[in-house]
C-alpha cells in the first residue's frame, strides 16, 4: 500500500516557534516530529511513501534520511485539501492508500493498530481515533461500536457527544480525491466516505500527541522519554568524572557534560550539546543538537531546540527554547498558572501530588531574553525579537 | 490448574504437514487467557512424536523455537499456568513417556501423582519433569507393555488418577487419534471438514468450525480427522451427533478488532452485550425467582469480580423485595457447610461457569438439600450442569482477565432478578417494578453515552493516577459493592494498591493514610446517601486528598468540591451500578496502559480460576 503523509502548512498555532521555521522539522527527544510518522509507516511496512511539503528544508530533510521509501512534492497552494490534491496523481490508481499527518508523536504500534484493523475488516476504510480531554480542539469521530458514524471538525455540534479525537493517520479509497476535486473540504469528504462506506475504527489508547500548540512539544517529550527503558550513553560523549547521570537518559556523541552536573532522567542530551558545570537537567527535558546550558542553571520539563542556548545561573521549567533562541544569564522562568487560566490540552500532570497546572516560556527562533529578566507565566517570544 | 489445552488431528489432503502446528499455535494463543507462563506442541511425523516447548509467553517461545514449524497433521499443545514444578523448559507441557512414543497435555491436578510416581519409578520408568501430568503417560506405556490397544491403556491409566483434568494424548502407535477425558477442567470438541479438535474453550477453534459438543464431566474418547468417539462415565458411547451444537459467536469476536487489548474492546462491547442479555432475560427470571420467594433463607456464592455482582443483587433483594439475603466468598464456603440447606436457595455467579471454589461450595449446599440458581456466561459449563437453575448472561467470550462486560451483565441479570422477586413478593407494584425495568432497559444506550463522552477524561485519569501508589475506593449503599469492583480493577491490571471502603467508614481507621495527593476516588448516586458524601469529601480534602468522583447531573455542590468530576445523567441506581462501573474501568485500562503493562495479562492472574 502506498502512502500520503502530509507535512507541509504554516503551524499558525504553533506560533511563535514555527515563525520561519517548518513545525515538523521542531525536535522532539532527538528527531524531527516528521520522522515519527516515517519511522511508523515504514515499520508496519508502508514504504512507498509521498510526503507534501511546502518548505525546502523538509524536503531536503526527507532526502537526505527518507530519500529511500519516500518522494517529495510540493503543495500546489494552501491548505489540507490543496497538499492532497498535489498528490492525487499518484494514487488514483490504488484502491486504497494510507494517510497519514506528519505532526503526531506516537509509538510505531499506532500505525500497526490502523494497518491491523484495516487487513481485519477487509477492504474497508479506516480512520484511527484516541480518547482525548480538550476534544474541541481536535476533529471528532463519532463512533458506533467499532463503527465510525460521523466526523466533523465543527467541534460545537458533537462536542458533548464524543471524546474521540480522529488520529491522523486513516486508510481511505481514492475515492477520496474525487471528492476533493468537486471542492468537498477534507473533513466532509471523510463524512461523505464514512456515511456511504462501513468504516472501521482503530481506537488508540496508548500516547498520543498532535503537535499543534507550542506545549505540545513538552508533552510529547514527557511521552516519548517516559517510554526510555534504559540508558544509551554514546562512548563519543564527554562525560566528566565528577558528573552525576541518574535514571535512563540519552546521550549522543560528542556531546559534553561538564563536572558536578546533575542529570535526572527521563532526559535526552543531543549530539554535541553542551551542559556547564554544575548545571542540573530535570525530568523530560530534551537538550537538542548543538544546545547549551550554561553552568549553574536548572532546566527542567523543557525542550531547548537545535543551538538554542540557556546562560548560567538561569532557572527554565515547562518552557520550549526555539531554534537558536537564547537566554541570556540569570534568567528565571516562572510557570505555574493561575486557577482562572484556561489553556487548551493542558500538559499532563506530574503526579497529583502537585496539581498545579503550569507553562512557561515559548521562544520563536533566533529570539533573545535579557540578562537577569524574571519571565510570568505562559509568555510568548516573538521569533528574532528580544524580551523585555 | 488454569491451563489451555488444543488438540488438532487433520486428514494429509489438509496442505502442508506444518499447517496444523500454525493452527495449534494460533489456537494456543487464543487459550492464552488461562496461563502463559509455558507452552509447547507435540506432533506425530514419520512414526515418531516431536516436541517443542519452552518457558514464556506464547509470542517469545515461538521467536525461539518456532512452534508453528513442527511437522504432522496430528498434533497437541498446551498453555500452561504452573501449580505443581515451577514454569520451566522442562516442566512446559506436552510430556512423554519413557520410549517417546506418547505425549500428554493436562489442565488439571493429579492429586495421587506422588504414589504413582513412587510405583512408576520403581518398575524403572524414569521422569523428566516436576510435574504431576507426566505419570500419566508413563501409565500409558506401562498398560501398552501389558498388550493393550492405545485406547484401553489409556483408560486403565486413567482409572488410576484421582484429581481434576482435561487431558489430550497422542501415541505413535495410533497416528491419526488425539485421544481425550474430561473431570473437572474444560474440555470442548471441535467438529471441522477432514479435521477435528480438542480444547479447553472454544476461541481456539472457532476460525476453523462452530460445531462444537461439549465434553461434559468424566466422558472421554478420541477423535480422528473425521470421527468422534464418545463414551460416557458408564463407558456406555454417546450418540455423538445428538450432541453438536453450532455456536453463533463470530470467529472475530475472538480477535480484538481495531482494539490495542481486550479489555478495552470488551469495555466497548459492553452496549451490545447488555442488549443481548436483555432479550434473553424476561422468560428466564420467572421461575428463578419463584424458587427465591419460596426460600427459607437465601445466600448468593461467588470470588473476585462476581462477588461484588452478588453483594449488588444481595443489596437490592434486601431494599427492594425485602428478603434478607447475605453473600459469601466461595472459598470460605466451609463455614456455612452445616448451616445452609434444605429449604435454602443459593445464587452462585461465575462467568466461566467453571470456577472451582464455586462449585466445590455448590456441590456441598446442594447435597445439603439446597436448591441452586446460577448465573453464567459459559452455556452448558459445570456450574450450570449442576445448578437447578441457570441465568445466562450474554456478554459472549471474554479474553482479558479483568473481567468488564461480564461484570455489568450479571449486575443486570441479578437487578433484573430482584425486580422480579419483589414484584412476586408484593413489595414493588407492577407499576414501580416495570419502570425500574424501563430504566434497566436503557442501560446499553446509557453506557454507550458514558463511553463515548468521557473516554478522554478517564484516559487522563489514569495518567495522572499511573505515579500513585495507593488509592481509596469510598461508596455508600449500592454504591459500595461498585467502589469495591473499582478498587479490584486498578489493583489487578495496573498493579496500584487500591481499598474500597463504606464512605462512613472510611474515618474508622484508613483515612490515616490519606496524605497528600493522595487518590480517592467517590462514586455518589443519586439516593438517600448524596448529602452524606458531602462530609466524606470534605473530610478527605481536609487532608490533601485527591478527590475524584463519579458524580450525577445537578450536583455542583458537590462537583465543586472535587478536584475531577466525571458527570453522569441523574439515574436509578439499580441502573446506576452498571453505568458507574464504565469509568472505573477506563480509569484501571488506563493506568495500566501509562504504566506500560499489557492489562490483559496481569501477572500472577489466570481469567478461570479452577484451582482451590
Amino acid at each position: 500500500m502506498k502512502g500520503l503523509v502530509l507535512a507541509g502548512g504554516k503551524g499558525l498555532n504553533m506560533q511563535p516557534l514555527s515563525k520561519d521555521f517548518p513545525k515538523v522539522l521542531l525536535r522532539v527527544a532527538g528527531k524531527p516530529v516528521i520522522d515519527y510518522v516515517l519511522e511508523g509507516l515504514i515499520s508496519t511496512g508502508i514504504d512507498d511513501l509521498i510526503v507534501v511539503v511546502s518548505d525546502e528544508q523538509v524536503e531536503e530533510h526527507i532526502i537526505r534520511k527518507w530519500g529511500m521509501y519516500a518522494s517529495v512534492i510540493y503543495q500546489a497552494n494552501e491548505g489540507l485539501e490543496a497538499a492532497m490534491l498535489s498528490a492525487s496523481d499518484y494514487f488514483k490508481n490504488h484502491k486504497f492508500f494510507f494517510l497519514a499527518y506528519g505532526d503526531i508523536i506516537a509509538p510505531r504500534d499506532f500505525y500497526k493498530l490502523v494497518l491491523n484493523t484495516y487487513v481485519n475488516a477487509g477492504e474497508h476504510p479506516v480512520l484511527s481515533t484516541v480518547p482525548v480531554v480538550d476534544v474541541e480542539s481536535y476533529g471528532i469521530a463519532i463512533v458506533d461500536g467499532n463503527i465510525i458514524a460521523d466526523v466533523s471538525h465543527e467541534p460545537s455540534k458533537l462536542i458533548k457527544k464524543s471524546s474521540y479525537a480522529l488520529a491522523g493517520a486513516y486508510i481511505l479509497p481514492a475515492e477520496l480525491f474525487n471528492y476533493l476535486e468537486s471542492d468537498f473540504t477534507l473533513p466532509d469528504a471523510l463524512s461523505s466516505i464514512v456515511k456511504k462506506e462501513k468504516a472501521f475504527v482503530a481506537h488508540w489508547t496508548g500516547y498520543w500527541v498532535d503537535i499543534g500548540y507550542p506545549w505540545d512539544i513538552i508533552a510529547a517529550n514527557c511521552y516519548v522519554l517516559g517510554d526510555l527503558k534504559r540508558s544509551i550513553i554514546s562512548s563519543k560523549a564527554q562525560i566528566a568524572s565528577t558528573a552525576v547521570i541518574e535514571g535512563p537518559v540519552i546521550i549522543e556523541e560528542n556531546a559534553v557534560v561538564d563536572h558536578n552536573a546533575v542529570i535526572k532522567g527521563p532526559v535526552y542530551i543531543g549530539r554535541g550539546a553542551f551542559i556547564g558545570m554544575n548545571a542540573f537537567i530535570r525530568k523530560y527535558t530534551s537538550v537538542e543538537e548543538r544546545a547549551v546550558v550554561g553552568a549553574f542553571s536548572e532546566i527542567k520539563r523543557s525542550s531547548l531546540q537545535v543551538e538554542s542556548s540557556a546562560g548560567s545561573y538561569s532557572l527554565i521549567v515547562d518552557s520550549v527554547l526555539g531554534f537558536r533562541a537564547v537566554i541570556e544569564p540569570r534568567v528565571t522562568v516562572l510557570s505555574a498558572l493561575s486557577e482562572e487560566k484556561r489553556i487548551l490540552r493542558e500538559l499532563p500532570l506530574q503526579g497529583i501530588i502537585k496539581k498545579k497546572r503550569k507553562l512557561g516560556v515559548f521562544m520563536g527562533p533566533e529570539s533573545r531574553v535579557k540578562a537577569g529578566s524574571v519571565i510570568q507565566p505562559f509568555t510568548l517570544i516573538d521569533a528574532r525579537s528580544a524580551f523585555p | 490448574m488454569a491451563c489451555g489445552i488444543i488438540g488438532v488431528t487433520a486428514r494429509k489432503s489438509q496442505g502442508s504437514p506444518s499447517r496444523i502446528a500454525e493452527i495449534v499455535k494460533k489456537g494456543l494463543e487464543k487459550l492464552e487467557y488461562r496461563g502463559y507462563d509455558s507452552v509447547g506442541v507435540a506432533a506425530i511425523y514419520d512414526n515418531r512424536i516431536l516436541v517443542r516447548k519452552g518457558k514464556g509467553k506464547i509470542s517469545e517461545v515461538n521467536r525461539r523455537i518456532k512452534l508453528d514449524r513442527v511437522l504432522g497433521w496430528t498434533v497437541i499443545g498446551h498453555t500452561r499456568w504452573a501449580t505443581h514444578g515451577a514454569p520451566s523448559d522442562i516442566n512446559a507441557h506436552p510430556h512423554t513417556d519413557c520410549s517417546g512414543k506418547i505425549a500428554v497435555v493436562h489442565n488439571g491436578i493429579i492429586q495421587n501423582y506422588v504414589e504413582l510416581k513412587k510405583e512408576l519409578t520403581a518398575k524403572g520408568h524414569r521422569f523428566q519433569s516436576e510435574t504431576d501430568t507426566e505419570v500419566l503417560a508413563h501409565l500409558i506405556e506401562e498398560y501398552l507393555k501389558k498388550g493393550n490397544e492405545v485406547f484401553h491403556a489409556f483408560k486403565k491409566a486413567l482409572k488410576r488418577i484421582k484429581g481434576s483434568y482435561a487431558f489430550g494424548v497422542i501415541a505413535v502407535d495410533e497416528p491419526d487419534k488425539i485421544f481425550f477425558a474430561r473431570k473437572d477442567s474444560p474440555l470442548v470438541i471441535g467438529i471441522g471438514r477432514d479435521m477435528n479438535f480438542i480444547a479447553s474453550d472454544i476461541p481456539a477453534f472457532l476460525e476453523y468450525t462452530r460445531d462444537v459438543i461439549i465434553v461434559y464431566d468424566e466422558e472421554l474418547g478420541y477423535i480422528t480427522p473425521d470421527s468422534v468417539y464418545l463414551e460416557d462415565e458408564n463407558g456406555i458411547p454417546v450418540n455423538v451427533k445428538m450432541r453438536i451444537r453450532k455456536i453463533d459467536w463470530t470467529p472475530d469476536m475472538a480477535k480484538k478488532e481495531g482494539y490495542p487489548h481486550f479489555m478495552i474492546k470488551e469495555i466497548h462491547e459492553q452496549p451490545r452485550a447488555l442488549r443481548d442479555t436483555l432479550r434473553g432475560l424476561d422468560e428466564s427470571v420467572g421461575e428463578a425467582s419463584k424458587l427465591i420467594l419460596e426460600a427459607r433463607k437465601v445466600y448468593f456464592v461467588a470470588a473476585g469480580t462476581s462477588y461484588h455482582a452478588c453483594l449488588v443483587g444481595d443489596y437490592l433483594l434486601n431494599i427492594l423485595a425485602g428478603i434478607p439475603s447475605f453473600s459469601i466468598i466461595s472459598s470460605e464456603y466451609k463455614k456455612y457447610r452445616r448451616s445452609i440447606g434444605e429449604g435454602d436457595v443459593v445464587i452462585a455467579v461465575s462467568q466461566s461457569g467453571e470456577t472451582i471454589d464455586t462449585l466445590m461450595a455448590i456441590r456441598v449446599f446442594k447435597k445439603n438439600g439446597a436448591k441452586i440458581i446460577s448465573v453464567s456466561n459459559v452455556v452448558d459449563s459445570a456450574i450450570p450442569r449442576e445448578s437447578n437453575y441457570t441465568i445466562y448472561t450474554r456478554a459472549g467470550p471474554e479474553i482479558g482477565v479483568a473481567a468488564t462486560k461480564t461484570f455489568t451483565t450479571q449486575l443486570l441479570v441479578l437487578s433484573w432478578l430482584s425486580l422480579s422477586v419483589a414484584e412476586k413478593g408484593g413489595k414493588l407494584t407492577e407499576n414501580e417494578a416495570r419502570k425500574m425495568r424501563d430504566s434497566l432497559r436503557k442501560a446499553p444506550l446509557l453506557v454507550s453515552d458514558i463511553l463515548a463522552r468521557y473516554e478522554g477524561v478517564t484516559k487522563k485519569l489514569g495518567e495522572e493516577l499511573m505515579n500513585s501508589r495507593s488509592a481509596f475506593y469510598l461508596g455508600r449503599g449500592i454504591g459500595l459493592p461498585i467502589a469495591m469492583e473499582g478498587a479490584l480493577k486498578l489493583k489487578e491490571i495496573a498493579y496500584i494498591h487500591a481499598e474500597a471502603y463504606p464512605a462512613g467508614e472510611s474515618k474508622h481507621g484508613p483515612i490515616a493514610l490519606v496524605e497528600p495527593g493522595f487518590p480517592v476516588v467517590f462514586l455518589i448516586f443519586e439516593d438517600e446517601w448524596k448529602r452524606h458524601m458531602l462530609g466524606n469529601i470534605e473530610e478527605m480534602k481536609a487532608r490533601g486528598a485527591y478527590a475524584i468522583g463519579i458524580i450525577p447531573e445537578e450536583s455542583e455542590f458537590i462537583e465543586e468540591r472535587l478536584d475531577k468530576a466525571i458527570v453522569v445523567p441523574k439515574l436509578k441506581p439499580i441502573v446506576g451500578t452498571i453505568v458507574y462501573s464504565v469509568p472505573l474501568q477506563l480509569i484501571a485500562y488506563y493506568a495500566a496502559v501509562a504504566r506500560g503493562y499489557d492489562p490483559d495479562k496481569p501477572r500472577n492472574l489466570a481469567k478461570t480460576v479452577t484451582v482451590e
